[in-house]
């Protein structure tokens, strides 16, 4: 059933322990984070999760490429069953499956230089010889995501947050994955590096093919990068469907509200609304 | 009438290592009293350090020329008691991060207390009564609870009603919002700017909106400055400055904002050679002030 999409999820659900609510003795109660998720995502394909904090979108991400395992419900990766999988023979797969995260500070390792960084993944799959011929495609990537190759000898916090989140994500294309999860990746930087970032992965997608999970909040940054969203409440998918469709006739009352909560820029006496919460 | 905040030509450089970075460039702007002005830019234009000024907080290191007028008087000729005597009643911050600007260790109601006791000299127990009405004010339910509470126990948008009711909470003239909203979801920061402008419309307080967001702008100011290297580009009421923006940057702001409503290859990030223009204009503005330094 899961022929030509490269990520599928059928009634996918997740339960974490519940720590706050862990008894003195004995195991932790579970708390459901996910529950009866079903989405695909085709090659190419681009699927924007979208929902408030708390809505389980950066859970479903991350269960997505198994470093979460699903506690119920099934989950396919270029039509291999993977839910089940133990980290032995998921590992040959984390090559065709990347992430880039939300603060590419905290997710770059301070004391490497930035060639050493963008080629660990392809060292760490011996997919190169030496450190020569690492720089080497490290300085390549780095052009490839529009960044001046001599920076492989710099360290993250000598470049801007754009610099750093572009090198985030030529770490994650050094592999070159079937499928990306962006994690609310352009949420803490100014517009103008936001729609550098947006621009660029847009290429990188229609360039390389890439299937893209694009999590945020806010929907007008959903808009620009995908073909598809979901929008999560409480864990559960509330609506889905083309991206042009959802934003013009949003069936689901909380899309609707996610939409109306977006400033646009456009003066409109009344958008504040009432007093009132 | 006076405007509440009036800056004029203001110039700001820190110093590094052997040199001076400019990072104000002559900025003007005045805010009415009752009024909420966008002080609307990128990352290292400025906007921060213009509120930073104002407050009296600029670092250490930094060289302020040019006069910010508050209250009848310039603010940069005041001793460092005198302008710290106008924090709270005078003029007060919405920090971005309210997490940051909270103690962590003290109870949520001691920490609004506070502030009346120190500014308005309240007593223990008339302090503890007003606190429960900030609270009300804006919008917590069961402020009795959340005043025992510590600040981890809070989510995002209550931190920050805390401290909309803390910088609210001795009717200052003006306030400084740095980004109040930045940190929060799109639901919650629409309540929080609601908050904002419902309190601001019961008062004359005027307020200083610093935001990298235009669309943000758009939906709580009366007024915006656009800032840019340390300049104002362009400054207007809002309904103006959407309709029709005069300046190249402006315009290259608004078509990298991301729009739901609009197609997504409308999109385009600032174009380079602007930002090569506008840095050229930057230098050329350090070099005119360096020879004219030289001169006098």
């Amino acid at each position: 059933m899961a022929e030509a999409a490269i990520v599928e999820a059928a009634g996918l659900a997740l339960a974490l322990p519940d720590r706050a609510a862990k008894p003195r003795f004995g195991a932790a109660p579970t708390v459901d984070i996910l529950n009866g998720i079903d989405l695909r995502i085709a090659p190419g394909d681009s699927l924007g999760i979208v929902g408030e904090s708390g809505s389980g979108k950066t859970s479903l991400g991350r269960t997505l490429l198994r470093l979460y395992r699903p506690t119920g419900g099934r989950l396919w990766f270029e039509g291999r069953e993977i839910g089940a999988l133990d980290e032995p023979a998921i590992r040959p797969l984390r090559a065709r499956m990347q992430m880039i995260f939300q603060d590419p500070l905290s997710a770059l390792n301070p004391r490497h230089r930035i060639g050493t960084i963008v080629a660990q993944p392809l060292r760490a799959f011996g997919r190169v010889d030496g450190r020569r011929e690492g720089q080497l495609r490290a300085a390549a990537l780095l052009e490839r995501v529009g960044l001046p190759a001599d920076l492989i000898g710099r360290y993250p916090h000598q470049i801007s947050g754009g610099e750093r989140q572009r090198v985030g994500i030529a770490r994650a294309i050094a592999l070159d994955p079937a499928f990306v999860v962006a994690d609310e990746i352009v949420s803490g930087l100014d517009v103008s590096t936001q729609a550098q970032i947006l621009t660029l992965l847009r290429d990188l997608k229609r360039d390389l093919g890439l299937a893209l999970a694009f999590i945020s909040h806010d929907l007008s940054v959903v808009r620009v990068l995908c073909d598809r969203v979901v929008v999560l409440l409480r864990g559960e998918v509330v609506e889905t469907g083309d991206c042009e469709a959802v934003f013009a006739d949003p069936r689901h009352a909380h899309t609707r509200a996610l939409i109306d909560a977006i400033p646009l820029p456009v003066v409109e006496p009344g958008w504040l609304g009432s007093a009132e919460n | 009438m006076n405007p509440t905040l009036e800056i004029d030509g203001l110039h700001l450089d820190i110093a590094a290592r052997d040199r001076r970075v400019a990072v104000l460039r002559g900025v003007d702007l005045a805010v009415a009293a009752g009024e909420v002005h966008g002080l609307v830019g990128e990352s290292g234009a400025g906007k921060t350090m213009v509120g930073r000024a104002v407050l009296g907080l600029a670092p250490e290191s930094a060289a302020v020329s040019g006069r910010i007028r508050f209250a009848g008087g310039d603010l940069l000729g005041l001793p460092e008691r005198a302008r710290r005597a106008l924090l709270g009643r005078g003029m007060a911050l919405i920090p971005q991060d309210p997490l940051a600007a909270l103690n962590p260790v003290r109870r949520i109601g001691a920490q609004i207390a506070d502030m009346l006791r120190l500014h308005l000299r309240l007593g223990r127990r008339a302090a503890a009564a007003r606190v429960l009405e900030l609270l009300g004010d804006v919008h917590i339910r069961a402020p009795e609870r959340v005043v025992r509470q510590y600040p981890h126990e809070l989510s995002g948008g209550m931190r920050q009603r805390v401290l909309i009711a803390i910088a609210f909470s001795c009717r200052p003239r003006l306030i400084v919002a740095d980004e109040p909203t930045t940190a929060l979801d799109v639901t919650v920061q629409r309540r929080i700017l609601r908050l904002i402008r419902e309190l601001n419309a019961g008062s004359d307080t005027a307020i200083l909106f610093i935001t990298h967001d235009l669309g943000v702008v758009a939906k709580i100011c009366d007024r915006v400055s656009v800032i840019h290297a340390g300049r104002i580009v362009e400054a207007a009421p809002v309904g103006e400055i959407f309709a029709a923006p005069r300046h190249d940057y402006t315009r290259a702001l608004l078509r990298a904002t991301p729009r739901h409503d609009r197609p997504a290859n409308a999109l385009a990030p600032i174009p380079a050679a602007l930002a090569a223009r506008l840095a050229d204009e930057a230098a050329a503005f350090d070099r005119r002030r360096a020879e004219a330094a030289a001169d006098g």
